[in-house]
């Protein structure tokens, strides 16, 4: 039996069901199962990001999947729907993404963009069908089981992420306001973070920062709107993070410049073409160090 | 100039330089070609096939020996789909893009076989028979594009021989940009390419867009100058100085004839009729076609109308199709054409003469799709 690595709904969906009125807790139980794709085999995807609420201007997901997927048709398996509280359906969205397929170089990774035409204020397909998404209402991405691995094999269960259309966002990710932490990762190591003050988005964030520490850029996992990674010792002093302006946001915002830029209006705006540098210079000391234990100085950039 | 960019876009040539002997390519390799997948196909002259293998991120340019002599295709083939997955003993294969070869009149496949997504290069010839072409012994390079790029573009949108280079236009999976990559010849294997971000005033929006990708393009030389002349979503057709292309920078583009919104271009080819030259793309609404029978439906523009420079009338005093008149007198030269309703795929064999590939149920879109050739009016 293989189980989905899907995170989207997990426990909060099951919880929102049993808020919203009475349902068993078997019913939730059969609900968490099917949502989080245990099934009997097949490939696994995961859905970036994996967030109750994006900005109703959001551009894109990532569809992550176990292994390389059959190409070409995509768009017959993907559905954006919109439910209620309870998850029920209410209508599906009409034309919701730019029908391009655009995949990785192991064929394991699907961007899926909105519209960009829907989600810019103002533009021609905006005006005539409507934004895609609409502040305060809730949607499901679905991904069809029927969609086959190169291999042949099916995806599994009905693969899904709800998510809530919160307000628009029209500002550009600012590092000034970064600050840091640290946490404990899945396999219970100590990590430092990085909170950027919103999601960013994944694969710009991973491609686009870097963290140095002591003269060495180390790997990091981005976790919507943190940062975190495994120091290489105990105790750090202090470390670097180099970010190129084309940092994006959920909803295309840049460093350089903010998505949805009127040029007309705008004529001499200047993109911001150097990198952001910031300098952590605190004293970053790791739970279970005895000489700091389970503390972080915090301290403003 | 008007029948240099005819000659273009049929793939004709000019000289090259220290190609090896009777080839557009240098230094070629001859035999081991794989490809780890195929993307969007285009001929050269004297059987020239360029290949995006946008899984590793270049275009492999072959040498197929189809040369000739020209067999147009004779009759309708009703189940495309099929007649190639039999040929390839897969059991169904999707068709990734087209392209007809204008010295043979062979149309040749780019595919993922089903199950398991092999890419695979097929042949249909004039006679309805296909073919599995070896390519493993012929000549080939392989051109990387840019390897400070490599991480970032993995989808070739459109590719085509522009006489002294072969021109690219790619967009990123990451984020929403655009490149136009610029290959001279003789072409050889390695990283060769200039490149640059474009930039176009989409009129339907009325904004610059420095972002959005070109889904089709043709090269185009005016008055001496070589341009190309893309179309983007939305549907603005907009011109670029080639010789702007320095590595790295932006190139600003002349939007120069607006077709409408809600359309994604899929092909582009010139021909000429009765004396009067005809720039056509072909493209899919995203929303219900209330002029025709299908979402996929064309457009020809009076090739006059990429002859503008002058800022009255071009970027935001471009012209724009008249969306209430398909064709006469109130269309001003910006027809639907309906010899094209329901073509998924249009690949140009010489001048009016096209093969087309059709929806047979616009309605179903898992139905076969049928292959003919069509003259256009």
């Amino acid at each position: 039996m293989g189980v989905y690595a899907l995170k989207s709904m997990q426990g909060w969906r099951c919880e929102r069901i049993r808020a919203s009125g009475s349902l068993p807790l078997h019913f939730c139980l059969a609900v968490f199962l099917l949502n989080t794709g245990v099934c009997e085999e097949g490939a696994s995807v995961r859905i970036e990001p994996n967030v109750e609420k994006v900005p109703a201007n959001h551009l894109k997901f990532y569809l992550h999947f176990s292994e390389p997927m059959e190409r070409g048709e995509a768009f017959r398996f993907l559905r954006l729907v919109e439910v209620n509280d309870s998850g029920k359906e209410i209508a599906e969205v009409p034309e919701p993404f730019r029908e391009v397929e655009l995949w990785d170089e192991t064929f394991t990774r699907m961007t899926l963009w909105f519209h960009p035409g829907r989600q810019k204020p103002g533009v021609n397909l905006n005006v005539d069908i409507g934004p895609i998404l609409e502040e305060g209402r809730s949607y499901r991405l679905e991904i069809s089981p029927a969609w086959k691995t190169e291999s042949g094999a099916k995806l599994g269960g009905s693969l899904e992420e709800v998510f809530e259309a919160a307000e628009m966002d029209d500002n550009q990710p600012d590092p000034a306001s970064w600050g840091s932490g640290y946490g404990i990762d899945a396999k219970g190591r100590s990590v430092i973070l990085i909170h950027t003050g919103e999601t960013l988005d994944p694969e710009s964030a991973r491609r686009r920062i870097q963290v140095v520490v002591e003269g060495e850029a180390i790997d990091f996992e981005v976790r919507n709107n943190q940062l975190a990674f495994v120091p290489p010792q105990k105790k750090v002093d202090s470390f670097r993070v180099v970010i190129d302006p084309r940092l994006e946001d959920l909803a295309g915002n840049s460093v350089a410049r903010p998505f949805n830029l009127d040029l007309d209006s705008n004529p001499n705006f200047q993109e911001r073409t150097d990198p952001v540098e910031l300098l952590f210079p605190r004293k970053i000391r790791l739970s279970g160090d005895s000489e700091f234990p389970g503390k972080v100085e915090k301290k403003k950039n | 100039m008007k029948t240099l960019s005819l000659f273009l876009a049929m793939g004709l040539t000019v000289g090259f330089a220290n190609a090896d002997s009777g080839s557009h390519l240098k230094d070629a390799q001859t035999g081991g070609l794989e490809l780890k997948s195929v993307g969007k196909i285009s001929f050269g002259p004297e059987g020239l096939l360029l290949i995006s293998d946008p899984g590793s991120a270049s275009v492999v340019a072959v040498e197929t020996g189809d040369t000739g002599p020209l067999v147009k295709l004779a009759k309708r083939i009703d189940k495309i789909e099929g007649a190639l997955a039999q040929a390839c003993e897969a059991e169904n294969v999707l068709i990734v893009d087209m392209a007809v070869n204008p010295a043979s009149g062979t149309t040749w496949f780019s595919v993922n076989q089903r199950p398991g997504n092999k890419p695979a290069i097929l042949a249909l010839s004039g006679d309805g028979k296909v073919s599995v072409p070896d390519l493993s012994g012929r000549s080939y390079v392989r051109m990387n594009l840019p390897s400070a790029e490599n991480a970032k573009l993995r989808n070739v949108t459109d590719l085509a021989w522009g006489g002294d280079s072969v021109i690219v236009a790619g967009q990123s999976s990451e984020e929403f940009a655009n490149k136009i990559f610029q290959i001279p010849t003789p072409l050889e294997h390695g990283e060769n390419a200039r490149f640059a971000s474009a930039e176009t005033y989409h009129v339907a929006h009325r904004r610059w867009e420095t972002k959005a990708p070109i889904q089709s393009f043709i090269p185009w030389e005016e008055d001496g100058e070589h341009f190309v002349v893309g179309a983007f979503a939305c549907t603005p057709i907009a011109k670029f100085p080639l010789e702007k292309i320095e590595t790295g920078n932006k190139i600003k583009g002349s939007s120069v004839v607006e077709l409408g919104s809600g359309n994604r271009p899929r092909d582009m080819f010139i021909y000429e009729k009765g004396g009067e030259e005809w720039l056509v793309t072909n493209t899919q609404r995203f929303k219900k076609n209330l002029f025709g029978p299908s979402k996929f439906w064309a457009a020809r523009v009076k090739l006059e109308y990429l002859e503008v420079n002058d800022a009255d009338e071009t970027n935001e005093n471009a012209a724009r199709r008249n969306v209430n008149a398909p064709n006469g007198p109130d269309a001003k030269g910006m027809e639907v054409v309906e010899e094209l309703f329901g073509a998924v795929l249009v690949s140009q064999l010489e001048n009016a003469e096209v093969v087309v590939m059709r929806e047979t149920d616009p309605e179903n879109a898992e139905a076969p799709h049928a292959l003919e050739l069509v003259t256009l009016p």
